[in-house]
């Protein structure tokens, strides 16, 4: 180093760090890059307190893979919701036009297709690579046609923890990126692709592996909700001897104690609560629930369910219970939506609801709750927040959602209730309420005269009351009045 | 509509705690002015200035005490002897002084009887001296809406009694904020009253009408003052020596503005009345009343569509006509039912829930203390104390009982967190778990759990606690656990290893 570049950088540390920064993020010629395009993404949200609207027109970018089979690789999220998805070969002023063919949610992952022949050409997909530890390289790009490369440090394999589907999945820990970047960006490693970006923390990025990827792509679901596996159940270590000692688990044993099951995953039907699980297949489990992996080092067990299994294999796990060692075999299944109390929705489902008579019926779910913005578990409704936060209590498979009785449409028909907000429905004309199909079916079924809607105790009524023979002509009333496209919408 | 029900009111008093405003220390604004300057001569003859050095538990460390404060409000002579104040001016209470107008040295005064259900107090001086020159202060009626009212008090930090005037804007029920569940009538004014005079007299043509006592920081100008009948009925409650309370229907009602509800449930054309939802347990309804009964009257006065009962001029909730009952008076209501109408009497009880529900004043809280595990009652105090809302526990404070009535406790015991120590190293995060039984046996209270853990057979090697909450159970090694109890005590600072409601002072 020169003596006037030493002097410049002892007197400017602020060059030093544009220097570091140029050198770690290099403009690269767009036609360069043939394994990644551009994507924008117009989404239009729906609106889960007024179910039958949608939320304004936004614009989201990000970048997908060139997948082997011309079809592009990017995340769920930033496809969700769309309206129009515009994709830009590197180097393009004009876009062509994609579409989602399936998406997988818990994995954050969707395939995309584009009809325009022309556009593959000059796009190419690399070839799948073999995540090592080590250095790794990038092509982003925040518009179409100004696309840079950067370098990171691949270091470490990490269990996350997805809030959008309350789902952990395995990913790589990318260090020393530059801060931001956008989704979906394409991870190589000596030009073979080890994995999709899916978020950035400053100068850390999650990376889902290629073999996740794989996965995806060659995922035939039967079910079509996702195809990542998941373990099914939570645990804890083991907080003290004494709890071994009391269960007749000789000390020198090690593994994780199983505090809960989930209604789907891979323990689910063979696990207990109370179970020590000791290993999975040939792999032991730490006190931390860790295991060895020959790349990784330690990391949590929920790896294998990324490297070593995939689904419909059989794995055998072996575990203590009653004072015995025991082993199951087991299924390897996946993460599935809407089987917990206060499921979540995947992405762009539209919500589900119906109305009579002005009273809007929907089912509580993590959607509807996340309405309240990010801040949900702290503004949204005590009685709702309650049933999400105790839906763990019960780990068997609930055969009920909560239906609640969100707002009312103000109406003379419901003249009196126009105040009700929130209250959760017990009964409509005798008939137990488990869904909003059980609601549709109640109102076939009127009382008398009258149609008689009881709220569960606690509400700030308990009784409703509808007249049946004006209830029709009502409802058109109210759907004209409140603009209302249709009165209900029941799939899924 | 769910007056009269500690359901609701427990339900909405997180937020409504942010919006309301106790003064502890009410004062007047300034200015004032339409009261006569004899009325005003009067009026300073009653009233006095109060200091409380209060000092309240700390609930999430129930062995501690927070720091002393003083707090100032106002109070003024009813009876010859006995001064009248809010209760949440003499709350926790470690030293009360009474400043005599124009004397330089207070008084101690203590608190000779507490309605924290009513937010009313009364007050002796033990000196003599202190009451020469007083002259008590007569009650007068319910004031009309729209007539003048005046406001005295001390302002936070002054010495000197002022005034203000304003009009009555609203007469209606509402939560009291000092015992957080309790409906009662209130008086709204625009008169202007401030952090200082609490349990000062509202004052209309010389005479009281009633005490100032909360305000409401949504809206400006707003103080709420409690009226005569509460006053009066707190006044009573005494006479026989003892402070049975505010007895409490037990019933939650809705309105019956639809008239197809009206048709479903028969009631001729033109009928008013209200709808029993519900019928809390144990309460003064329980056995008389019944969900599905609609109100038509009460004490002779005509219960409308809405709720309300004409009182003098005014439409009130029908509440009102139980505001001035004592426990053991009778209450008879009209009611329709099976189609026809019906003459039902209630006798009055105090409410049925446990004093946990309530907030908690010149009371420590109970706990227990075993090898660094620390169990309290589930309390409205132990839960507003905490850094956010445990769902588990709002579940258990507010919804149990409604959800699933047959499964209530005599206490709900709390395992609140663990002091660290060798013998329970590995559940020292535990926060609250809702324990339900200790080594199988169904635990009932803190005082019965303690029963369990100084009972225990000798050859019990293990200690298991058990949640309905979680799956697993917190299983600690008995003698570990008791060989560090006292050193876990010293350790931690702890003065005693329990304080249960047997125990001396509670």
């Amino acid at each position: 180093m020169t003596g006037l570049w030493r002097q410049l950088i002892i007197k400017s540390p602020f060059l030093l760090i544009l220097l570091i920064g140029f050198l770690r993020t290099t403009p690269v010629s767009a036609t360069e890059v043939q394994h990644a395009v551009f994507l924008r993404v117009y989404q239009q949200p729906h609106n889960w307190q007024i179910p039958w609207n949608r939320q304004p027109v936004r614009q989201q970018t990000g970048l997908a893979l060139v997948t082997p089979k011309q079809r592009l690789l990017t995340t769920a999220e930033i496809v969700a919701e769309h309206t129009l998805i515009e994709v830009y070969r590197p180097g393009d002023r004009y876009p062509a036009k994609a579409t989602v063919l399936r998406t997988d949610d818990a994995l954050n992952l969707a395939l995309l297709e584009v009809a325009d022949e022309g556009f593959w050409s000059g796009l190419q997909f690399p070839g799948w690579g073999q995540a090592q530890k080590g250095e790794v390289q990038v092509a982003t790009a925040k518009v179409p046609d100004r696309w840079e490369q950067q370098a990171g440090t691949l270091d470490e394999l990490k269990v996350g923890y997805r809030l959008r589907t309350e789902t952990w999945i395995p990913v790589l820990q990318v260090q020393g990126m530059k801060a931001s970047g956008p989704a979906g960006v394409p991870v190589l490693q000596a030009d073979r692709v080890i994995g999709l970006a899916l978020k950035q923390n400053d100068e850390t990025w999650s990376v889902l592996s290629a073999t996740h990827l794989q996965k995806f792509l060659e995922h035939t679901p039967a079910n079509p909700n996702s195809a990542l596996a998941h373990r099914g159940f939570l645990w804890t270590r083991v907080p003290q001897s004494s709890v071994t000692d009391h269960a007749g688990i000789p000390a020198d044993v090690v593994g994780v104690w199983i505090t809960r099951l989930l209604p789907f995953g891979t323990g689910s039907k063979v696990l207990r609560p109370g179970d020590l699980l000791t290993k999975i297949g040939d792999w032991p489990l730490s006190a931390e629930g860790q295991i060895e992996h020959p790349v990784w080092g330690a990391v949590l067990f929920d790896a294998l369910f990324l490297e070593a299994l995939k689904l419909g294999d059989s794995v055998e796990l072996h575990l203590w219970r009653n004072g015995k060692a025991q082993t199951v075999s087991a299924t390897v299944r996946p993460f599935v939506f809407q089987q917990t109390l206060v499921a979540s929705e995947p992405s762009g489902a539209a919500p589900r609801y119906l109305i009579q008579g002005g009273l809007l019926f929907q089912e509580l779910s993590l959607n509807y709750l996340r309405s309240w913005g990010d801040e949900w578990a702290k503004r949204a409704p005590l009685r709702m927040r309650l049933y999400k936060a105790l839906e763990h209590a019960n780990p068997e498979t609930p055969t009920r959602r909560i239906v609640l009785l969100t707002h009312v449409l103000p109406d003379a028909i419901n003249l009196g209730y126009q105040d009700l907000s929130h209250e959760v429905v017990e009964q409509i004309n005798g008939i137990e309420i488990t869904s909003l199909e059980s609601v549709q079916q109640a109102f076939q079924h009127s009382l008398g005269e009258h149609h008689v809607i009881r709220l569960r105790p606690g509400s700030d009524r308990r009784q409703l009351i509808l007249p049946a023979r004006d209830l029709e002509s009502a409802n058109r009333r109210i759907q004209e009045t409140f603009r209302i496209p249709q009165l209900q919408h029941l799939g899924s | 509509m769910t007056l009269g029900s500690y359901t609701k009111d427990s339900l909405v008093q997180l937020s409504q705690m942010r919006l309301a405003l106790i003064f502890g220390f009410f004062v007047v604004a300034a200015t004032l002015l339409h009261a006569a300057p004899r009325e005003v001569q009067v009026v300073e003859q009653a009233v006095v200035r109060l200091t409380n050095y209060q000092q309240s538990p700390d609930w999430t460390a129930p062995w501690r005490m927070k720091p002393p404060q003083p707090n100032t409000g106002t109070g003024f002579l009813v009876e010859p002897g006995l001064i009248l104040t809010s209760a949440h001016v003499v709350s926790d209470s470690r030293m009360l002084l009474v400043h005599k107008p124009s004397v330089p040295e207070p008084f101690i005064a203590k608190v000779a009887a507490i309605a924290h259900d009513s937010d009313l107090a009364l007050l002796e001086v033990g000196d003599p001296a202190f009451y020469e020159g007083l002259v008590p202060l007569p009650f007068g009626e319910f004031p009309e809406l729209q007539s003048r009212v005046q406001a005295y008090g001390y302002p936070l930090g002054g010495e000197e009694l002022s005034h203000t005037e304003g009009v009555v804007s609203r007469i209606e029920f509402g939560t009291y904020v000092h015992p957080g569940v309790d409906s009662h009538l209130l008086i709204q004014t625009d008169t202007a009253i401030n952090p200082g005079n609490s349990g000062g007299p509202v004052v209309q043509d010389g005479k009281v009408v009633g005490v100032a006592f909360q305000s409401n920081l949504k809206l400006n100008d707003v103080g709420y003052f409690i009226p005569v009948p509460l006053i009066q009925r707190f006044l009573r409650d005494l006479e026989d020596g003892s402070y049975d309370g505010v007895p409490e229907i037990g019933i939650q009602t809705s309105a019956l503005l639809n008239r197809n509800e009206r048709a479903a449930l028969g009631l001729p054309e033109g009928e008013g009345g209200v709808h029993v939802d519900r019928i809390l347990p144990r309460s003064s309804a329980d056995g008389f009343l019944q969900a599905g009964d609609v109100l038509l009257e009460i004490e002779g006065r005509a219960i409308d569509l809405a709720g309300m009962v004409r009182h003098q001029s005014l439409l009130v909730d029908f509440y009102i006509a139980a505001e001035d009952r004592q426990v053991g008076d009778a209450l008879h209501f009209v009611v329709w039912r099976d189609q026809s109408r019906h003459i039902v009497a209630v006798t009055l009880k105090p409410p049925p829930f446990g004093r946990e529900v309530r907030n908690s004043y010149d009371r420590l809280p109970e706990y227990l203390i075993h090898g660094g595990m620390v169990f309290v009652a589930l309390t409205r105090n132990y839960l507003q104390a905490q850094d956010q809302l445990y769902p588990v526990l709002a579940y258990e404070h507010w919804f149990r009982e409604i959800e699933q009535p047959n499964t209530r406790r005599e206490q709900s015991v709390v395992l609140a967190r663990v002091l660290p120590a060798s013998s329970n190293s590995g559940y020292t995060e535990l926060r609250n778990f809702v324990l339900d039984r200790f080594n199988g046996t169904p635990v009932q209270s803190l005082a019965h759990l303690d029963s369990l853990l100084q009972s225990l057979p000798p050859e019990t090697e293990h200690l298991v606690f058990t949640s309905h909450w979680n799956p697993l159970p917190v299983v600690l090694d008995r003698h570990e656990l008791e060989a560090q109890h006292e050193e876990i005590l010293q350790t931690y600072g702890i003065p005693a290893a329990k304080r249960l409601r047997t125990s001396t002072g509670l």
